[in-house]
Parts: structure tokens; C-alpha cells; sequence
């Protein structure tokens, strides 16, 4: 399996505030996967997502990559490890508001020795004639798209996306699962998206559904429907 | 709403303590400062006012050669004029100082003691409290002069002593070298009958009656009637004999003349008579010899009357009828006869002739003699009268020389203050519109819940006002309290001899204080908060932000490091402007102070490395020979306006190729040679005209600066000697200084002064120490505020990347890599505004700095050495080094959670 995850175990605050959002999460996911985690608010999937990803760090249990363990170690060592393996992109995209398109995507270029290349990402993207705007200029699904270049720039092996479409309109949002799946395919990359949206969960290869803490539902789409065709977005 | 909306601005201000105290404190900081100096100034000046009336300062100070009798100070003192004698005496004391010695003052300028008592009694003085001072006296203490023990009752100041210099002449106090002590007239008089000491000085202070006015009293004083023979001063007596003398030698010449001609006339009107006697003795020869040639006719028959007419024809008849030898003998005896008397008659003739010429030259020489006297009487009418000198109390830089120098510092201090409070309000509105921009989201549904800008404007305005007036308040109350104002008044306490003056609270520094900065800070951050809070609720509820905010530059640079920091700091253009700004104040703050320390010790320097001779002597009686192995030279003293005060100028004829100073004047009677100190204080260059004033003669002299010549002591004006003479009416040979490398041998009652190099060493060196304290206050408090203010603005820059900061973290990047991104862009910043800010800085200080010494004649050397540039470059980027040190702990607490908390 590219991506396990054994276990997990996560809570917040202490005494009187204690919770627990991670009750022990096992599931994997294999290389080349898009897989849907989702859930209610406060299920605890964006947590799951964060701990996959090395921006929180996790009570117990294991987080293997490719092999790699990344429980336990040091907050620069994840640095590397989000550098090396991971891309991200975010609901609200989250592009540097002071820099152009093709700067934002620049900014990840810079982390990788074996960068994609950008003019083909940006042609790839529709993203060629926006190059030099800046996000204030774009409108949300192509802020979005520029984020997705940000993230694929540099090649990640594995992509986590929280709630990529919930900032965006229907239309919008087929377009971004429809390039999502695109790059699925062209790049083999690995993706986990966070979603509290019912119906992408019928263009991803696996499903985690997440309730309370713990995984619910977990299995693999044997008909997976084309973004293109989803409806209810 | 509002309430509610208060309980924010206090939860803001806990959660953001730091920040908002060290703004504060830069507030107080700064307004600890306008009120110190401030108050200080008006302290000082509204003390020396007061002092007036309590002390009852002179409106004058006249000398006199003699002292004034009783029925002239009666005379004077109409009016209800008041009349003191000041009278003093120079005693040594033991340590070689001089001190001053002065009665006990009744009527005017008193003494005001700052413990203590008066003298009482022989034995017992007041000592001037600067002397005492630095001697470390105190009451009870003795100090001996001129043999004499006395003991110190009582310490104080006296009002025409403000600043205590022994002569007028004197650039700086030296209380180490000279004070003023006072004591009873029995004391005073005791020291005078029984020591031998120098002469005594007499000097009259004055306060005017109704009425009267100094020009009126001047001229009372110069019409009594004054016998300089009583004038103890035998040199001074001496001079005016010498050119009474001159006087009386020409009128006696010319009397002697008169007296000759005279003597001439008379002998030529005797030997005009002698010549009519000698005419008439000659007639009667030739009569008689005439009878005889008659007679000698008669005898031969001829009876022939003979006339001078005729006999010459009546003998030769006679001759040719009888041939008579005797008639031929006799008429030759008498052609002789007749040809002497006609001789004689021309003699007479001649001698009458000569005795008119005579009487025509003895009337010239005596209307002569008359016009030469009255000529005489007018070049050399000395216009002898009892005063030696008079100065009203405007003129005399003794009296209130601490409220004088002082002045200035009140009104920079007020300019200053303010440009230092509209800087620290910018600053303030950067963290407000920050705050704004962090809660846009907020400010946009509270605007879409019906909430009015003008709400939320006063909401926003409320803390920085609040910061403002606190910091104002504090600021004023450590002002106002021992460690402000006192402290800045030492500097005035250690150099003046002034009383501790009072603290004054004047009314528009509490306005200053505690209105000022709370109104800026309001108006300043309304500007920058209005249109901020102008936007749609949409916009804010959308944060959008245009992006013509972000200064759409097309950057083509391959370098994405370099880009990246480049549009960072586009992006925090006003928060980079507030750094540049703090560090312009900074800089003009500091270059005050470097000026300050640059200039004294370039007179400390200056003044000792142009002073070529070792000892200069100022003649107050000149003599005719100049004395062995020196150098002699004419001095006069001129004055120049500058702003409001007017600075002495000395115009130094010089000998052709002096040893001792650089200039070589052509001999021209309005070209001239300037020293250095003109030239950098004025600007004046060759080709250029400038007017010194001769005050005492009411005259002015318009100069052509032919040469600029390294002199820094003072200003100065060289002449070739001849044609300064020439100018100013001075004889041939006539000079009134002299300069030699050893000690010569002058009466001592010749002399206004003996100065030596190391006299002039002393008190160059004088202001350094003194502007030591107030330099590296200042040069502390403006690092302190650079410090401060850019690690206030950087932090706001980090502030505002958090979200970006954040994001790159979560992206892979390294701490070090994202120190390049979002501080060392700052460090071009830094540096660049630093190359520019250093240099405009010091040429803002250079064109005010004139300003601010106005009232002190030297020169303005305040060219930095370009090690000095480098030093203030140098620790500008340590600074900012230190404070992005400081930085990175705040980068380093940035979590990726910034970013993650962004989303629904």
C-alpha cells in the first residue's frame, strides 16, 4: 500500500475541553488512488487529512508513506517530508494575494529539484492567458485551478485537497473534479479529498466515511462514474 | 453597541500588550522629550524673568576712569535713576584662579544665594556658586585670596554674572579659572588699603528712572567736567600726555614762527628808519658838498646857485671855461656824493619795501597761527571724559546669557515634538489598518447587520487616541518630573551661574501633551481608517482586494527568490515608508547630536593647531616701539548680525608675511583675507561683500572677501596693517597687539589681556564637555527609537504574511528559506533607505544647524570624516540586523494552523 494509516488516535484540550476527535483510524489507500474522505462537520476528516498531511501531530498510531513513518518525527523533518512527498490545495485556495499566477505556482516549483513543466501545467490548467494576473483578478475556479498547478508543480506523490469545491458554484465545481481526474490520470498522482460533498464520492476510486472519529464505511467504487457526469454537485 | 463593542478594545489591548506598550513608549518617549527641552527652555527663560524684578536687574553698566562724585550721582540719579558702584578688584587665589571681589550689592543686580547667608563681617564672603561649584566649596569652607582667609557664608549668583566670563572678550565660561566673591565694604575696602593688588575697576550699574533712556545717561556722563591728571592710570595718563604733547609741540612751532615773523617785521621797520636817517645824512653830504662847490665858484667868479639838477651841467661849463682842475675833482666828488645818496635813497627804498612784506607775512603766520590752532584743536580733540566704557543690558552677553541660549532650543524643540508625533501616529494607524484588514470579514456583516461606519470609525480610532493620550501623559509627567526637566537643565546649571529656578508648568505644554498627541493620532489614523472602512460590506465580507493594491509591476526578473521579496515589499510599502520615516527622524535627531560633538572637537582641535604663537598681548595703551622678538599687529573689533544676536568679529591688521597666521592680505582698504569660521558660518567666498558694524562708532564697513585662510579661533578679519590703519584713522606704525613664542617683557598696566596657547587650549576644549551628556542622550534616544519603531513596522510585516508565512510552512519550506522570502527583503530596504536617509539628513542638519548656534562666535566645522558615515551605516544595519534576529522567533511562531483556520 502506498498510504496506511493505523490506528490514529487525536484529541484537543484538556480537563473540562478534552475531546477526542480521532477515536483509532485504520484505512490505506494504493498508489495512483483518488480517494473521498467524508463526513459531518466535526467528524473528524479534516483532522484525519492534517495528520495524513504532518500539520498535526497525532496522540498514537502509525502513518506510513511509502514506507516512510511520519509519527514521531521532528516538526522540521515533516517540513521535508510535505516538501518531498505532498501537494495541497485548500477550499479557499489560499494563493499569495502579492503574487501573479505563475508566481504562486513558482512557489512550489522552487521546492523540487524535478519540477513539472510549467508552461505545459499552465497550458494543461487554461491557465496560459492568466499567467501574469494576480488572484484578485481570477475569478474562483480559476484561483482554484492555479492552486491545483501550485500543488502539481512539483510532482507530489501523494495530493490532499480539503474541500476543494466548497468555495465554488456547481459548474465550477464539475470543472475542477474533471481536472482532478485528469490529472489522476495523466500524473498517477495520489489524491485524498476532504468533502462533505455526497456525490464525488462516485468519481474516486475508494471511500472513507468518517463519523464520530472513527471510520464508518470504508471501500473501493467498483463503477466509478466520470466527473463529467456527476450530478448534485 | 458601542459598550459591547468596548469590552474588544480592552480583550485587543491584553492580547496585544507588548505592542501596544512599546507604542506607548515611544509616545512617552518622545514627549518626554519636547516637554524636557521645552520646559527646560521656558524654566530658564521665565526664571530669568522673574529674576528681573526680585533682583532688580541693571538696565546698564557704565566704567569710568574716576569714580563719580556725590553731586554727579545726584545728578544722574534724577529721574528716580537708580546708581550702584560695582566696583571690583581681581584678587589671586590660591590656587592660582582669579576671583572677582565685590561689595555687598544694596540696590541693584543682588545677590541671590542659593544657601547661606551674606557677609556680615571682615573675613566672610558669598562665592559664586559655579566657582564653588567645580572647587567643591560649600558654606562654612574657606577659600584665601590675595592673603586673605575668608569663609564662605553663603553660595549664590548674581544676574549680571549669568554667565560668568572674566572679560567680554571671553569665548567660554571657566569657572575652574575665575568667580565672583562678595563681601562687606569694610572687607572690601580693608584688602584694597593694605594689599598691594591690581587697580580697581570702576564700575556703575544703572536702572533708568522715568523718563530717562541710556543715550540720555551716556551723555550726562560724558558731559562732566573730568581732569585725567587725577587718573590713576599712569599709562593711561601718559597717552594723553603724549598726544597733548604732539599737540602742544605743533602750536608751539607754529607760535615760534609767528613770534619770528613778528621779530622780523620789527627789525625791518627799525632798519627802515635807521635808512631814512642814513637817506637824510646823504642829502646833507651832497649839499654840503654842493655849498662847497659854490663857494669854489664864487671864488673863481662864477656866482652860481648849484642844484642836484644842475651842477653837473654848471661845472662842466665852469671846467670848460676856466679849466679849473678843482672844479673837475669836485664834480666827480660830487657825482660820488650824489651817486651814494641815490643809493642810500634805494636802500631805504628797499628796506621799506621789505619791512610791508615783513608786516604781510607776520599777519599770515598769525591768521596762520589762529586756523592752525583750531585745526589742532579739532584732530586732536581727545574728547577727554570720564567714561571708559558703557553697555546697556541688551548688549552685555553676562546677563541673561542662560535665557539666550536657551531660546532656540524652545522652538526646535516645538517643530521637533511635532514631526515626532505625526511619525509615531503613522505608525500607530499601520497596526490599526492591519487590524482592519485581519477583520474585514467582520467589519463587512457588521456593516451588513446596519451598523454605521461612523460607529465602527470611532471604534477603530478610540485605541490609538487612548495610546496617544497615554503615552502623551506619561511622557509629560516624566517631563514635568525631576529625571525630565532637571536633567535636561543640568547642562544650563553646570555652565551658567544661574539660581535653581523654578519649575514653571506652562499651559500649552500640558496642550502639547495631552491634547496634541491624542487629536494627531485621531486625525492622522481617520484619514487612513476612512477609506479603509469606506468599502462595500461585500468587499469586506469577500476581503477583496484589488489588485492595483499590490502595485501590478511587471517583474522580469528569473530570480524567484528576488521576486518574491520584491513584490513583499511592494506589498508593505507603508509599513517600509514608516520604517524610512523613523529612521529620517532618527537621523535628524541623531545628526544633532554628531554635529554638536563633530563641531566642538573641531574647535577643540581646530583652535589649538591654528594658533601659531604662544602668547598674545592686547594693548589697552600701546606703546610706540614694538617690543623685542615680537610680532605686532592692529586689532579692532567689529560685529556681525546673525538671526537674532550679534557675534564679534575681529579685524586683525597684519605685518607683510607673518609667522603666526596664514594670511596675506593685499594692501587694499576693503579687500580682505576671512578666516575659515566666516567662511563656513556665512558662506562667504572670494568675490563675495559682507558689513561688520562698529557699534561704538555707530559706523559700518563693507568688505570684498578677497582669500579664505585657515584661523578657526573665533572670526576673524585680516588687513594689511597699513591700510587698516589708513581705514580706521590710526597713525603710522601704530598697533595694538603683539605676538611672540616667549614671554615678554610689557607692563602689566599696558594690557587689556595676556592670552597663551594654553588659554585657548582651556577653553576650546570647554564645549566639549560640556555637550558630552546632551550628545549621547540624544544618540541613545534616537537608536532607541529606530530600534523600536522598525521592529514595530517588521513585525506588522510578518503580522500580515502570517497566512502566507503559514502556507509556505505547510508547503515544505525551511525556516532559513523563509527568512529570505519575508525578512531579507527588508534588508534592501534597510540598507537603501540608509544610503539616502544618512545623506539627506545631514544636509537638512547642515542648512538648520546655523540656527541652532546662533548666538556662539565660531566656526561650523560639521564635515563628517568618512569613517563616521560608515560607523552611522554600520550601526543602522547592526540594528536591523539585531532586530530581524528578534524577528525570527516571531516567524518561528507561525504554525500551518494560520492557514487551516481559513475555511468554512
Amino acid at each position: 500500500m502506498f498510504l496506511e494509516v493505523n490506528n490514529i488516535k487525536k484529541s484537543y484540550g484538556s480537563d473540562a475541553s478534552y475531546i477526542q476527535v480521532l477515536k483509532g483510524v485504520t484505512t490505506s489507500v494504493r498508489q495512483g488512488q483518488m480517494c473521498v474522505i467524508q463526513g459531518t462537520s466535526g467528524s473528524g476528516k479534516s483532522t484525519l487529512l492534517n495528520c495524513i498531511g504532518g500539520l498535526d501531530t497525532m496522540d498514537s498510531g502509525s502513518v506510513k508513506i511509502d514506507g516512510k513513518e511520519i509519527f514521531g518525527l521532528s516538526p522540521a523533518a515533516l517540513s521535508d517530508y510535505r516538501r518531498d512527498y505532498l501537494g495541497f490545495i485548500f477550499q479557499f485556495y489560499n494563493l499569495v494575494p502579492n503574487l501573479t499566477v505563475r508566481e504562486n505556482i513558482q512557489v512550489c516549483q522552487y521546492l523540487t529539484g524535478n519540477p513539472l513543466d510549467l508552461e505545459d501545467l499552465l497550458e494543461t490548467l487554461g491557465l496560459t492567458e492568466h499567467q501574469n494576473k494576480f488572484p484578485a483578478q481570477l475569478s474562483g475556479g480559476q484561483q482554484q485551478r492555479c492552486a491545483i498547478a501550485r500543488a502539481l508543480i512539483k510532482n507530489p506523490r501523494l495530493l490532499l485537497c480539503d474541500e476543494p469545491t466548497g468555495a465554488l458554484d456547481s459548474k465550477t465545481s464539475r470543472d475542477i473534479l474533471i481536472l482532478l481526474e485528469k490529472v489522476n490520470q495523466t500524473y498517477g498522482t495520489t489524491m485524498l479529498i476532504v468533502t462533505h460533498n455526497n456525490s464525488i464520492k462516485n468519481m474516486v476510486h475508494k471511500v472513507i466515511i468518517i463519523k464520530d472519529g472513527l471510520i464508518k464505511q470504508d471501500y473501493e467504487n467498483s463503477a466509478l462514474i466520470p466527473a463529467a457526469e456527476l450530478e448534485d454537485l | 453597541m458601542n459598550q459591547v463593542l468596548r469590552k474588544r478594545l480592552a480583550r485587543d489591548l491584553k492580547s496585544n500588550f507588548g505592542r501596544y506598550l512599546a507604542l506607548t513608549m515611544l509616545i512617552a518617549l518622545g514627549i518626554y522629550m519636547i516637554v524636557g527641552i521645552v520646559g527646560m527652555s521656558e524654566v530658564v527663560l521665565q526664571g530669568t524673568e522673574n529674576q528681573k524684578s526680585v533682583t532688580f536687574v541693571e538696565d546698564g553698566q557704565f566704567s569710568v576712569f574716576l569714580p563719580l562724585s556725590e553731586k554727579e550721582i545726584a545728578e544722574l540719579s534724577e529721574n528716580n535713576t537708580v546708581i550702584e558702584s560695582m566696583f571690583y578688584t581681581d584678587l589671586q587665589a590660591a590656587d592660582g584662579s582669579k576671583l572677582r571681589m565685590m561689595k555687598n550689592r544694596k540696590q541693584i543686580d543682588l545677590i541671590q544665594l542659593d544657601e547661606g547667608r551674606l557677609a556680615e563681617t571682615n573675613g566672610e564672603c558669598v562665592l559664586e556658586k559655579r566657582y564653588a561649584a567645580v572647587h567643591a566649596l560649600h558654606c562654612g569652607d574657606t577659600v584665601t585670596a590675595a592673603g586673605t582667609e575668608f569663609t564662605i557664608t553663603g553660595i549664590g549668583s548674581t544676574p549680571d554674572y549669568d554667565q560668568p566670563i572674566a572679560a567680554f572678550s571671553d569665548v567660554a565660561v571657566e569657572s575652574s579659572h575665575f568667580g565672583l566673591i562678595f563681601v562687606t565694604e569694610s572687607q572690601y575696602q580693608q584688602i584694597r588699603d593694605t594689599t598691594s593688588q591690581k587697580a580697581e575697576e570702576y564700575v556703575y550699574a544703572y536702572r533708568l528712572g522715568d523718563g530717562m533712556t541710556s543715550d540720555k545717561l551716556k551723555q550726562k556722563i560724558k558731559d562732566f567736567d573730568f581732569d585725567y591728571t587725577k587718573v590713576n592710570d599712569k599709562y593711561f595718563r601718559q597717552t594723553i600726555d603724549e598726544i597733548l604733547d604732539k599737540k602742544k609741540e605743533m602750536q608751539d612751532g607754529i607760535r615760534d614762527l609767528y613770534s619770528g615773523s613778528q621779530e622780523l617785521s620789527d627789525g625791518l621797520a627799525e632798519l627802515e628808519n635807521y635808512g631814512t636817517d642814513l637817506k637824510d645824512a646823504a642829502d646833507q653830504l651832497f649839499d654840503a658838498y654842493l655849498k662847497q662847490a659854490e663857494s669854489t665858484l664864487a671864488a673863481l667868479g662864477k656866482d652860481i646857485t648849484l642844484t642836484k639838477e644842475n651842477y653837473a651841467q654848471e661845472l662842466d661849463k665852469a671846467v670848460e671855461e676856466l679849466d679849473y682842475r678843482s672844479l673837475r675833482e669836485l664834480k666827480e666828488a660830487l657825482d660820488g656824493v650824489k651817486a651814494f645818496a641815490d643809493g642810500i635813497g634805494e636802500y631805504k627804498d628797499g628796506v621799506g619795501e621789505a619791512y610791508s612784506g615783513s608786516q604781510e607775512l607776520s599777519d599770515g603766520v598769525g591768521e596762520l597761527k589762529k586756523e592752525t590752532n583750531k585745526l589742532l584743536d579739532e584732530i586732536f580733540e581727545i574728547d577727554i571724559d570720564n567714561l571708559i566704557s558703557f553697555i546697556t543690558a541688551e548688549d552685555n552677553i553676562r546677563i541673561a546669557a542662560a535665557a539666550g541660549d536657551v531660546i532656540m532650543n524652545k522652538n526646535v524643540g516645538l517643530i521637533a515634538g511635532l514631526v515626532v508625533l505625526v511619525l509615531f501616529t503613522y505608525v500607530i494607524s499601520v497596526f490599526v489598518i492591519h487590524q482592519i484588514e485581519k477583520e474585514a470579514p467582520v467589519i463587512g456583516a457588521l456593516y451588513s447587520l446596519g451598523v454605521k461606519k461612523k460607529d465602527l470609525l470611532l471604534h477603530y480610532i478610540t485605541l490609538p487616541v487612548v495610546i496617544a493620550f497615554a503615552g502623551g501623559l506619561i511622557g509629560m509627567i516624566i517631563g514635568f518630573s525631576p529625571a525630565g526637566i532637571d536633567t535636561l537643565a543640568s547642562s544650563t546649571y553646570d555652565y551658567y551661574s544661574v539660581p535653581h529656578f523654578a519649575m514653571v508648568y506652562p499651559a500649552y505644554l500640558f496642550i502639547y501633551s495631552l491634547i496634541l498627541p491624542p487629536v494627531i493620532s485621531g486625525i492622522v489614523n481617520t484619514i487612513v481608517i476612512n477609506k479603509k472602512l469606506s468599502q462595500t460590506a461585500l468587499s469586506l465580507i469577500k476581503n477583496e482586494q484589488k489588485a492595483s493594491s499590490y502595485r501590478q509591476v511587471n517583474l522580469k526578473s528569473k530570480n524567484f527568490i528576488r521576486v518574491f521579496q520584491i513584490r513583499q515589499m511592494l506589498r508593505e510599502y507603508r509599513s517600509a515608508a514608516a520604517v524610512i520615516a523613523g529612521m529620517m527622524v532618527c537621523m535628524l535627531l541623531s545628526d544633532i547630536s554628531l554635529d554638536c560633538a563633530v563641531m566642538c572637537q573641531a574647535v577643540k582641535t581646530d583652535n589649538l593647531a591654528d594658533t601659531h604663537y604662544e602668547y598674545m598681548y592686547l594693548y589697552k595703551y600701546p606703546e610706540d616701539t614694538a617690543p623685542r622678538n615680537a610680532e605686532t599687529a592692529y586689532l579692532e573689533t567689529l560685529s556681525i548680525p546673525c538671526f537674532d544676536y550679534t557675534l564679534d568679529v575681529s579685524v586683525m591688521g597684519l605685518n607683510p608675511n607673518s609667522r603666526y597666521f596664514e594670511a596675506r592680505p593685499a594692501k587694499s582698504k576693503n579687500k580682505v583675507v576671512i578666516n575659515n569660521s566666516l567662511h563656513e558660518r556665512f558662506k562667504l567666498n572670494p568675490g563675495d561683500t559682507f558689513t561688520l558694524n562698529d557699534a561704538t562708532g555707530d559706523m559700518n564697513y563693507t568688505f570684498t572677501v578677497d582669500a579664505i585662510a585657515q584661523y578657526s579661533v573665533g572670526f576673524a578679519v585680516f588687513m594689511d596693517i597699513d591700510s587698516m590703519r589708513e581705514l580706521f584713522g590710526q597713525e603710522e606704525d601704530y598697533f595694538n597687539a603683539a605676538y611672540s613664542d616667549t614671554a615678554l617683557d610689557i607692563d602689566e598696566g599696558r594690557l587689556y589681556a595676556v592670552t597663551t596657547k594654553a588659554d585657548i587650549e582651556k577653553s576650546a576644549g570647554v564645549f566639549v564637555d560640556m555637550m558630552l551628556p546632551m550628545v549621547i542622550t540624544l544618540l541613545s534616544i534616537s537608536l532607541l527609537i529606530f530600534c523600536v519603531v522598525m521592529y514595530l513596522m517588521m513585525g506588522v510585516m510578518i503580522d500580515r504574511s502570517a497566512s502566507g508565512i503559514s502556507l509556505m510552512k505547510i508547503f515544505g519550506y525551511r525556516p532559513n528559506e523563509i527568512r529570505k522570502l519575508y525578512l531579507n527583503g527588508n534588508t534592501l530596504i534597510i540598507a537603501l533607505g540608509a544610503l539616502i536617509c544618512i545623506p539627506v539628513s545631514k544636509m537638512i542638519m547642515d542648512a538648520l544647524y546655523p540656527s541652532f548656534i546662533a548666538n556662539v562666535a565660531c566656526g561650523m566645522n560639521i564635515r563628517f570624516p568618512w569613517y563616521l558615515y560608515l560607523g552611522i551605516y554600520g550601526v543602522v544595519m547592526i540594528g536591523y540586523f539585531v532586530i530581524n534576529f528578534l524577528l525570527i522567533g516571531k516567524i518561528n511562531k507561525i504554525t500551518p494552523a494560520e492557514v487551516l483556520k481559513n475555511r468554512e
